[in-house]
C-alpha cells in the first residue's frame, strides 16, 4: 500500500508539470495567432465606370481604387428614389474582401450621390478572417456618363 | 457580426426619423382640426405617358378640390404623393442643372435654365371679393432644386396673369417612405397666398402637373452650336402589376383638415 501511494506522489507532480508546460504551449500558439491579427484603418477611393449595359435600377461599375492599400473595385448598385443598396468587392491584389448596405440616393442636377453605412460579408486570401465595425460608403456618380468616384473608409481587423 | 447590426440599425433609425417626421406632420395637422371641421373633397388622377412597360415616360398628377357645400375650400397647405415601387430612377436625365430659388423669386421661369426643368402644370385657385367668386389660373414650372438635408429637392414656380398678377415660388422634397423602402414620398409644402388685404387667403381647386420630359426641350452645346434634345423620364417597370402602379396621395388644408385620395395608374400600354 505504502508503494502504491509513494508511486501515486510520483505520478501526480509529474502530471501537473505535463499539464502547466501543455498550456503554456497552447498560449503562446494562440498569443502568436492574436499577434498576427492586424488592425487598419482603411479609406479606398474607387474611380469607376459602368460595364455591361444595366438597366433602369442596376449599375454594375467597375474600376482601380486609390487610398490605403490600392487595387480593384468592383460595385453593384440597385437604386430607388431615395436609396440604393450597394454590394461591392474590393481586391488589393493579395485577396478580396466583400460588403454590402443600403445608403441614401439623391440628385444634386447631374451628380448623383450615394452616402451611409455598410456591412464587410466576407473576404478570402489576406482578408479570409475580415471583421470590421461599420464601414462608411460616400460616392457620386455623374449621371450622364454613369462615372463614379466611390469611397469606402472604417476600420478593419483582418 | 457587430458591424451589421450597427449598419442596421444605423439605417433602421434613418428610416425611423423620416417616419416621425411624416408621422408629426400628420399628428400637427390632426390636432389642429377643429371638431366640425370635415376635409374638403379631393379627387387624384394619376397616370403615364407613355404608358408601356419599360419605357420612359411622364407621371401626370391631377386633383381637383371642392366641398359639399360648393363653397370655396379651405386654402392648399400641403402635398405628400406616395409613388410607386420599381419605378426606375437611374437613367432618367431631367434635372441637370439645380436652379436656386432666388433666381426664380428675382427673374421669373427665366432664371432657371431650361435643363433644370422637370415638370410643368397648370393650377386654379378661387377667392371671394364680396358675394363674388374669382377663378385664377396659373401656370406651374418645376425645377431640380439644390438637395436639403441629403434629399433631392424641387423648386415649383406658379405664375398667374389674370385677374391676379402674381408668382411665387415653393418647395418640394423625395423623402424616403417608411413603408417601402423601394417607394418615396413627394412632399410638397404650399405657402398661403393672400389675395387683397382683408380677403381671406386663396383657395386653390385643381392642380395638374407632370413629371418627366413630355414637353419639355432640353438644350446641350456641341461644337458651338446649340442642340435641342428630350431628356430622358423616369423609368416604367418591364412588369407592371395588374390594375397599374399604386399612387396616394395626402393634402392638407389651411383649416387643419386633410384628404386620403388614391389613384392607380394603367401600365399596360
Amino acid at each position: 500500500v505504502l508503494k502504491s501511494v509513494r508511486t501515486l506522489f510520483s505520478i501526480v507532480p509529474l502530471a501537473a508539470l505535463f499539464a502547466i508546460m501543455f498550456s503554456i504551449a497552447t498560449g503562446t500558439a494562440a498569443t502568436r495567432l492574436a499577434s498576427a491579427a492586424r488592425t487598419i484603418s482603411l479609406r479606398e477611393v474607387g474611380h469607376l465606370h459602368r460595364v455591361g449595359r444595366g438597366s433602369s435600377t442596376n449599375l454594375h461599375e467597375v474600376g482601380t481604387q486609390s487610398g490605403t492599400q490600392g487595387g480593384t473595385m468592383d460595385v453593384r448598385i440597385v437604386t430607388a428614389y431615395t436609396t440604393a443598396s450597394v454590394k461591392f468587392t474590393v481586391n488589393p491584389g493579395h485577396g478580396t474582401y466583400s460588403g454590402q448596405g443600403v445608403v441614401s440616393y439623391y440628385v444634386a442636377g447631374n451628380t448623383a450621390i450615394f452616402r451611409g453605412n455598410v456591412k464587410i460579408t466576407g473576404g478570402s486570401g489576406e482578408f479570409a478572417h475580415i471583421s470590421a465595425s461599420t464601414m462608411q460608403i460616400n460616392g457620386t456618380m455623374q449621371r450622364k456618363t454613369y462615372s463614379a468616384t466611390l469611397s469606402i473608409s472604417g476600420i478593419i481587423k483582418i | 457580426m457587430k458591424s451589421a447590426e450597427a449598419s442596421a440599425r444605423e439605417n433602421e433609425g434613418v428610416l425611423r426619423r423620416s417616419a416621425l417626421i411624416i408621422l408629426s406632420v400628420l399628428i400637427s395637422m390632426y390636432v389642429a382640426v377643429p371638431a366640425c371641421a370635415m376635409p374638403p373633397m379631393v379627387r387624384f388622377s394619376a397616370r403615364f405617358t407613355p404608358d408601356r412597360p419599360g419605357a420612359s415616360t411622364t407621371i401626370h398628377l391631377g386633383f381637383k378640390i371642392g366641398t359639399s357645400a360648393n363653397s370655396i375650400p379651405p386654402p392648399l397647405t400641403s402635398v405628400m404623393v406616395s409613388l410607386p415601387p420599381h419605378v426606375g430612377v437611374l437613367q432618367t436625365t431631367l434635372g441637370q442643372v439645380v436652379c436656386e430659388p432666388w433666381r426664380l423669386e428675382a427673374m421669373g421661369v427665366t432664371g432657371c435654365s431650361t435643363n433644370a426643368l422637370m415638370g410643368r402644370g397648370h393650377a386654379v385657385a378661387e377667392l371671394a371679393f364680396g358675394n363674388t367668386i374669382v377663378r385664377d389660373a396659373a401656370d406651374v414650372s418645376m425645377f431640380m432644386g439644390a438637395p436639403v438635408a441629403e434629399h433631392t429637392t424641387m423648386v415649383f414656380l406658379a405664375v398667374s396673369k389674370s385677374p391676379v398678377v402674381a408668382e411665387f415660388v415653393f418647395h418640394g422634397a423625395l423623402l424616403p417612405n417608411p413603408q417601402s423602402l423601394d417607394g418615396a414620398i413627394f412632399q410638397t409644402t404650399i405657402p398661403l397666398i393672400s389675395s387683397v388685404p382683408e380677403a381671406p387667403n386663396v383657395s386653390v381647386v385643381s392642380v395638374e402637373s407632370t413629371l418627366g420630359p413630355e414637353n419639355i426641350t432640353y438644350y446641350r452645346t456641341v461644337h458651338g452650336k446649340k442642340i435641342a434634345f428630350r431628356p430622358e423620364g423616369l423609368t416604367l417597370p418591364r412588369k407592371c402589376p395588374r390594375g397599374g402602379l399604386e399612387f396616394s396621395a395626402v393634402l392638407g388644408f389651411a383649416d387643419g383638415t386633410m384628404s386620403k385620395v388614391e389613384s392607380k395608374a394603367p401600365c399596360s400600354g
